[in-house]
């Protein structure tokens, strides 16, 4: 079986035996994923490039063995991943998240999705790119690291919960919170750039 | 379906992710006919649509980060036996205490030499800080040692660190005995700067330097300016690490100090 094919776990196997095109083929796969997980989670590009180095030199180390009856190899080095970036982050106290019940989560924001108008549409897609990143970064950390691995690593409910280590409903949840929180903060960004230009938000579609 | 049922069922319904078929028909029809859950279903899935767009956003790791891996990668496979897995700097304490306790009995020594150094000599005008020199220079800068009581040398480190609110370059130049000849005499890096707060240096009772690789574009993050001809290559930088593993303070080393070591992302000096 060519090397680009074979399953993560067995290129795991085969790289850890001494075989380096399995341990290449696999950094290729999974180095992009667990950058951008880190980068997104921490929001610093250096703390990405570090915890990339040590998800990778953990891997090789042995140790800590992967065993699929325990769960996917994406929860598995994702879960590494996390480890890394939460003791970097926790260390160096990089992020300032909105409090957990502060006044601007608690604010309901289904008035707001049920005006006529679409803030949303009013800005373009890089923008939108951009205050969506901005708006995931400032997520407190149990909702941003839901939306990371469900939406941005399209990790499955069981697989991000592993990676987290709760339970399948409790992820479920955070994300249907984190994703409310989300919409809000973007209504709001569109709704200060609208102000700011003197021009009133049409509806139109992403 | 009432809207408190419809907006149980709005995540995974906006995600394509509700397998319940006639569950799925009747939040549908909901969605239909309130205007409210409507416009909020057309809001997740907009939003479904942003994050699905927004999934290859950030890029791939730097391709400095892969060669690193992968030299450590083929040293480690060529020679796997000394420091197999890079270990968690938790787990060097043990050797640590033996640095400690080296450091101690050398303390011990230079005291008790310089007590007789004190006693012997009829004319000590210049002769104590002559021999605290001597002592400094029998001391090896890189020795693990308890920051307090201070010595001659952990004490200088403090007071760095202490004093370091804006790093400079420096030259630490130590003179060392002929049998230290074969390590470098002469390390030009900048001062230490403190990763935590000064007054938690207090309660640390002993640490460890080690030599770790960092991407270049760590330097900013200390205010610290990147020589933009090496922006790709990585930093080598010494970092001091307390006894509970949390690093305390950082010094850059120059690039004619830098060398990989790969067997060891965390090698000790």
């Amino acid at each position: 079986m060519a090397l680009e094919d074979a399953a993560d776990g067995e290129l795991f196997k085969r790289a850890l035996a001494g075989e380096e095109a399995a341990f290449a083929t696999l950094y290729r796969r999974w180095q992009g994923s667990i950058y951008r997980f880190s980068l997104r989670i921490s929001g610093s590009a250096p703390i990405a490039e570090d915890v990339t180095q040590e998800v990778f030199l953990s891997l090789m180390d042995g140790t800590s063995r992967f065993n699929p009856a325990l769960g996917s190899f994406p929860s598995y080095v994702f879960g590494i991943a996390r480890n890394h970036v939460l003791r970097r982050v926790s260390r160096e106290r990089i992020f300032a998240p909105i409090a957990e019940n502060s006044e601007e989560e608690n604010r309901g924001s289904h008035e707001e999705l049920s005006r006529p108008s679409d803030p949303l549409g009013d800005i373009t897609q890089q923008e939108m790119r951009e205050s969506l990143y901005r708006a995931i970064v400032t997520l407190p950390l149990r909702y941003r690291e839901v939306v990371v691995l469900c939406e941005l690593e399209e990790l499955k409910y069981a697989e991000a919960a592993r990676v987290i280590g709760c339970p399948e409903g409790t992820v479920r949840s955070r994300l249907h919170r984190a994703r409310t929180l989300l919409l809000h903060k973007l209504h709001e960004k569109a709704r200060k750039d609208s102000r700011t230009a003197g021009i009133e938000p049409a509806r139109c579609i992403l | 379906m009432n809207c408190q049922a419809f907006e149980a069922l709005i995540t995974d319904l906006a995600r394509d992710g509700l397998q319940d078929e006639a569950a799925r028909l009747r939040a549908l029809d909901h969605a239909g006919s309130c205007p409210r859950c409507g416009a909020h279903l057309a809001d997740e899935q907009a939003l479904t649509a942003l994050l699905k767009r927004a999934r290859a956003d950030g890029g791939d790791a730097p391709a400095h980060v892969g060669t690193a891996i992968l030299s450590a990668y083929r040293s480690r496979r060529v020679d796997p036996t000394p420091a197999a897995p890079p270990q968690p700097v938790r787990r060097t304490l043990p050797s640590a205490y033996w640095g400690i306790a080296a450091a101690l009995v050398l303390t011990v020594i230079g005291v008790t030499a310089l007590r007789l150094l004190h006693f012997s000599e009829p004319n000590r005008n210049g002769r104590g800080s002559q021999a605290t020199k001597e002592l400094a220079q029998v001391v090896p800068s890189q020795t693990v040692r308890p920051l307090e009581p201070t010595t001659a040398k952990a004490g200088s480190v403090s007071d760095q660190m202490a004093s370091s609110a804006k790093p400079a370059i420096r030259k630490t130049s130590t003179k060392r005995p002929a049998h230290q000849e074969s390590r470098p005499a002469v390390e030009m890096g900048t001062d230490f700067i403190l990763l935590t707060h000064k007054s938690e240096l207090s309660s640390m009772e002993s640490g460890q330097l080690v030599r770790v690789l960092l991407p270049r574009t760590a330097l900013a993050s200390y205010g610290l300016p990147i020589n933009q001809e090496r922006a790709d290559k990585p930093v080598t930088a010494q970092v001091l690490i307390s006894q509970d593993g949390v690093a305390r303070a950082i010094r850059f080393l120059s690039d004619q100090d830098t060398r990989f070591i790969p067997s060891s992302m965390h090698s000790k000096k």
